[in-house]
């Protein structure tokens, strides 16, 4: 129950979190932290105008990308050990549940029929063909000497535990992996500026440059909910072993991740296009890594 | 690192405390008063922008030079008072012995729905670029417009208002146009600066055109040349909010 | 040569000889300011190398054509483009006859861009309504997936006659309007103005030491607008909150002085409106040592994070050979390695002792680093300037008759390059005409050439580090 409670009402507090860091930093007083609703709010009370060389796919994509999004987010576990959904193998679903909404996305920015829609379709395409199979990978290395099981149980199976220091080193490499899929998930800088005003360097934002009303709240809010699922798998992974105290731990961490993203958008500049190719290629290479030395550890058995 | 460090720590906090209630320099030209038995003719004939008139000085031309200051002293005054914006054509025009100006300048209140949350899209018609860094200054550190959610978005599909800056050249009228009409309702028009709102000290030249600012409803004006950052913040958020 | 002054009308030449006598000069090594006709018939154009100025004056060719100079001499080449679309002339040979400012009012009425048929390009246009808040102009891009092959810029969005309303009624009125030809350079404008004016009527001003102070002033906010803004192109947000915090510094003090924190309604023909008295000069150069020093801080840890460096390095070059070929003045000139200043070439009174900055990479990190230099080179000329009283009255004395049939040049060095303002009066003293070159009528060409073989994503990011003035350029 509380979990679908979390899922519907928590995820437009995270940018505004990022944003109140980032304000901190800047020493200036900055949004409010609900300032995500009452945008949230005011967009449902506006008009929508839709462009006349738009088709039917712009109309729907906003509500296919949030209706998988959401289903995706049953799957994901939320501090507490088991998620709403499972099913044996369902990190699958997720997966494939997560790159429709992507995909419905882009086949929309196309629709519109703007050149820089296409160029951002392009670019995030490009992305996530690298981040895919390493997301694919990290999951199927962790099922590897286990039965086929749900998501909820096998990130929990290789939760931190402090008493071995193979699960330490092992949930901390996935969880830097998964950071840094989380930063390109998420638009956020150094792979891209959700503030730029420059429409030649978007990647995520130029997507959404057709949208108003009613589809722009519900964009907003699924972006908002794929942020919260990243963060999530994250914070689980790294709660000790099955503590008492998982649900808190689980919110210190989601609140450290997101003053970690704000400070990291304030201190660094952002990459060069072509260079982000090349980092999104580390959680591929992490996930190999990974993969191979639970692999070795299983025939090895130490 | 440590520059930076050093640099950070000297920066401290920046954001000015409440922008609403801000001293501002007594240099500043805000508010201007006439005063009662002020020779009119004599002050119109000095003005370069054909602000002043028999019905006294009109906001919406005003570029603030000061010449008129400096004719008569006694006649014309300016205050240090950043509340300039007015909502309605009428108001801006101040005549002689007026002393309430910035109390009854902005009456009316946005819908509910825009009291926290309210976008903006600034289109920039032959502006000298003045208006334009102003408007840039309000979303800085020491201004930081974001605070009460005022915010200048990319898209014109994401604003609820248009913030026009300059006198509308003829080559910018086409593209002028079909950003408004790409704005979803309810939407409103805002003009800053004294070129927007009467064509400032290009009012003479032939290639403006000003049909868009004159046949549209205007929601708020924002006088100035340029306006300052804590007028548009001044303006903006009385629009929200109220006093 | 002093500046500003007045002039002598050289000998009038016959169209053919007028352009062989350009020629001949720019082979020698002069380069072109400005080539203009006007309304009775007659050319000028007015060539410098380093401090020599030469003007020639010519008939209009009878054929309404001339050989066009600009495949010899690319810095011709929009002098030509404006002199056709204004008078009517065509450059017969000029590769590229497009717009400058189309004043006959529909942009692409005629005009096909530079386009190729290749399927491996594709085309995207920029503006002239852009994202952010600035100001409009078309940019169109032939890309290769994300390399830019060919940018073509088409500006004239922001053209509002100014220039008929300088040449209407009385010349010495007109201050208000010179410092709204470009907003952000409200002094420089205004200061090349008060020198026309002053040359135009044999008066002397006052206050001239105020002038440079407030030049400098503008200089600095103007050049931190830029950094910060350059920051914010790249996500750097900590650089771009420092240094707008210290651009608002430097503004407010212009705001303290005279009221405008873009320093409007300070110069006036003849002096200044507004004095600097002791108390406050010692309150300014107390903030301005701090404010240098936080300057100094910010700009050196920009300057030298590695993920800012990654994007400037290297990113939108413009080497010298390329900028004296085309002409290029101010910023974009002196990161490539030309010495081009004209506060040493054609100084204004006071003069100032300085070697000019130079960087040498010609990239976005040379424009940024050199901007660096510029603040601090400034931050020295006005504490310098600060220690002497400036409050001695009066602070202006009002212009005298305009002398006829006079012929003056004022040159000032905006934060951008050199400003030149060109005018001469008629036999009944009214404006016969008035010419305004702002640097980046010459410069925007600069931007074309830079961002070839770039990313079209760093295109924000070279645009933003020449910062070019679109108004200055339309008029």
């Amino acid at each position: 129950m509380i979990p679908i409670v979390m899922i519907i009402f928590l995820p437009l507090l995270l940018p505004g979190i990022i944003n109140r860091s980032k304000a901190i930093m800047a020493g200036r007083k900055g949004q409010s932290i609900f300032q995500p609703y009452y945008h949230f709010a005011k967009l449902l009370g506006k008009d929508e105008v839709v462009s006349s060389t738009a088709g039917f796919i712009t109309r729907i994509a906003p509500l296919i990308a949030l209706a998988a999004t959401l289903v995706a987010a049953l799957f994901i576990p939320m501090g507490w050990q088991k998620s709403v959904l499972g099913f044996g193998g369902d990190f699958v679903l997720v997966l494939y549940l997560l790159a429709l909404a992507k995909g419905i996305m882009v086949l929309a920015a196309m629709d519109s029929g703007s050149s820089f829609e296409g160029m951002g379709a392009s670019r995030e395409l490009s992305f996530t063909a690298f981040l895919e199979p390493a997301f694919m990978l990290i999951l199927s290395a962790l099922i590897y000497n286990g039965s086929l099981q749900s998501l909820a149980s096998i990130i929990s199976w290789h939760s931190i535990n402090f008493h071995e220091v193979w699960s330490l080193i092992s949930a901390l490499l996935i969880a830097s992996a998964l950071y840094i899929m989380l930063l390109v998930e998420a638009a956020r800088v150094p792979f891209d500026d959700p503030n730029t005003h420059l429409e030649l360097t978007m990647i995520h934002e130029v997507m959404i440059l057709d949208y108003s009303g009613f589809s722009l709240a519900l964009i907003h809010y699924t972006a908002a909910l794929k942020m919260l699922i990243y963060c999530s798998l994250i914070s689980n992974l790294l709660i000790p072993g099955s503590f008492f105290w998982a649900p808190l731990i689980y919110f210190v961490l989601l609140f450290c991740q997101l003053v970690s993203i704000g400070l990291v958008e304030s201190l660094m500049a952002r990459f060069r296009m072509n260079r982000n190719l090349e980092l999104v290629l580390v959680p591929v290479s992490i996930s190999l890594l990974v993969m191979a030395a639970l692999i070795a550890r299983t025939l090895g058995g130490w | 690192m440590f520059e930076l460090l050093k640099a950070r720590i000297l920066h401290g906090y920046q954001a000015i405390p409440d922008p609403l209630k801000a001293k501002i320099n007594q240099a500043f030209p805000g508010v201007p008063r006439l005063s009662a038995g002020a020779d009119l003719a004599a002050l119109a004939k000095c003005c370069p922008v054909n602000a002043i008139s028999d019905s006294g000085l009109d906001l919406g031309r005003c570029i603030f030079c000061g010449k008129c200051q400096r004719l008569d002293p006694e006649a014309v005054s300016f205050e240090a008072d950043f509340r300039l914006a007015a909502d309605s054509r009428e108001k801006l025009i101040i005549r002689p012995g007026q002393q309430d100006y910035p109390e009854t300048s902005i009456q009316t209140r946005l819908p509910r729905q825009f009291r926290r949350s309210f976008a903006l899209r600034n289109v920039s018609a032959a502006g000298c670029n003045a208006c334009e860094l102003e408007l840039g200054a309000c979303s800085n550190v020491n201004f930081d417009m974001g605070r009460y959610g005022i915010e200048v978005v990319a898209s014109p599909r994401h604003a609820d208002a248009l913030i026009l800056t300059g006198p509308i050249s003829q080559n910018m009228e086409a593209a002028l146009y079909s950003t408004w009409d790409a704005i979803p309702g309810p939407r409103f028009l805002i003009l800053s600066g004294a070129c927007a709102i009467s064509g400032g000290i290009f009012a003479e030249s032939d290639k403006i055109r000003r049909s868009f600012a004159s046949k549209l409803t205007v929601t708020l004006y924002i006088p100035g040349c340029p306006a300052h950052p804590l007028s548009i913040i001044h303006g903006l958020v009385t629009l929200m909010r109220g006093r | 040569m002093t500046n500003p002054s007045c002039l002598e009308l050289p000998a009038r030449l016959n169209s053919v000889a007028f352009f062989e006598q350009i020629r001949k000069l720019c082979q020698n090594g002069y380069s072109p300011m400005t080539l203009f006709g006007s309304k009775n018939r007659q050319l000028f154009c007015l060539l410098h190398q380093g401090a020599e100025l030469k003007l020639l004056n010519g008939d209009f060719p009878s054929t309404l054509s001339f050989p066009s100079l600009s495949p010899q001499f690319p810095s011709f080449q929009i002098l030509e483009r404006e002199l056709y679309e204004e008078q009517g002339l065509v450059p017969i040979g000029h590769p590229w006859l497009k717009p400058v400012r189309h004043p006959r009012g529909d942009i692409y009425e005629g005009y096909e861009f530079f386009a190729s048929q290749s399927s491996a390009l594709h085309e995207v246009g920029v503006g002239p309504v852009h994202a952010g808040v600035i100001e409009p102009g078309h940019f169109r891009f032939t890309c290769r997936g994300e390399i830019v092959e060919y940018l073509e810029i088409q500006l004239g969005y922001q053209h509002r006659g100014i220039i008929r309303i300088f040449e209407q009624d009385d010349i010495r009125d007109k201050v208000s309007l010179a410092e709204c030809i470009a907003g952000d350079t409200a002094i420089g404008h205004a200061l090349a103005y008060c020198g026309i004016v002053e040359a135009l009527t044999a008066t002397p001003p006052l206050g001239v030491r105020i002038r440079i102070i407030a030049l400098e002033l503008e200089r600095i906010a103007m050049h931190l607008a830029v950094l910060s803004a350059l920051a914010g192109d790249v996500a750097y947000l900590l650089g771009q909150n420092l240094l707008a915090a210290l651009r608002t510094e430097v503004i407010n003090t212009t705001l303290s002085i005279c009221g405008s924190r873009f320093g409007k309604r300070w110069l006036c023909p003849g002096g200044v409106n507004y004095g600097i008295p002791m108390a406050l000069a010692q309150g300014i150069v107390s903030n301005l040592k701090k404010t240098q020093n936080r300057i100094r801080l910010s700009c050196e840890a920009m300057l030298s994070e590695p993920s800012v460096l990654s994007r400037f390095d290297d990113t939108g070059k413009v080497t010298a050979p390329i900028a004296s070929e085309y002409g290029f003045t101010g910023i974009v000139a002196k990161a490539a390695g030309l010495k081009l200043d004209s506060r040493v070439d054609f100084p204004l009174y006071p003069q100032i002792d300085f070697i000019p900055c130079t960087e040498c990479s010609g990239d976005v990190y040379a424009r940024a680093q050199l901007r660096y230099l510029e603040i601090m080179q400034s931050f020295d000329i006005l504490f310098m300037l600060l220690k002497e009283p400036l409050d001695t009255k009066p602070l202006s004395q009002k212009p005298k008759e305009i002398k006829p049939d006079s012929l003056a040049i004022s040159i000032v060095e905006g934060y951008r390059g050199r400003i030149l303002h060109l005018a001469k009066t008629a036999g009944d003293g009214s404006t016969e005409f008035y010419r305004i070159v702002d640097p980046s009528l010459v410069n925007w060409q600069a931007l074309a050439i830079a961002v070839r073989g770039e990313g079209i994503s760093d295109f924000p990011l070279c645009n933003k580090s020449f910062d070019l003035s679109y108004c200055g350029s339309d008029l």
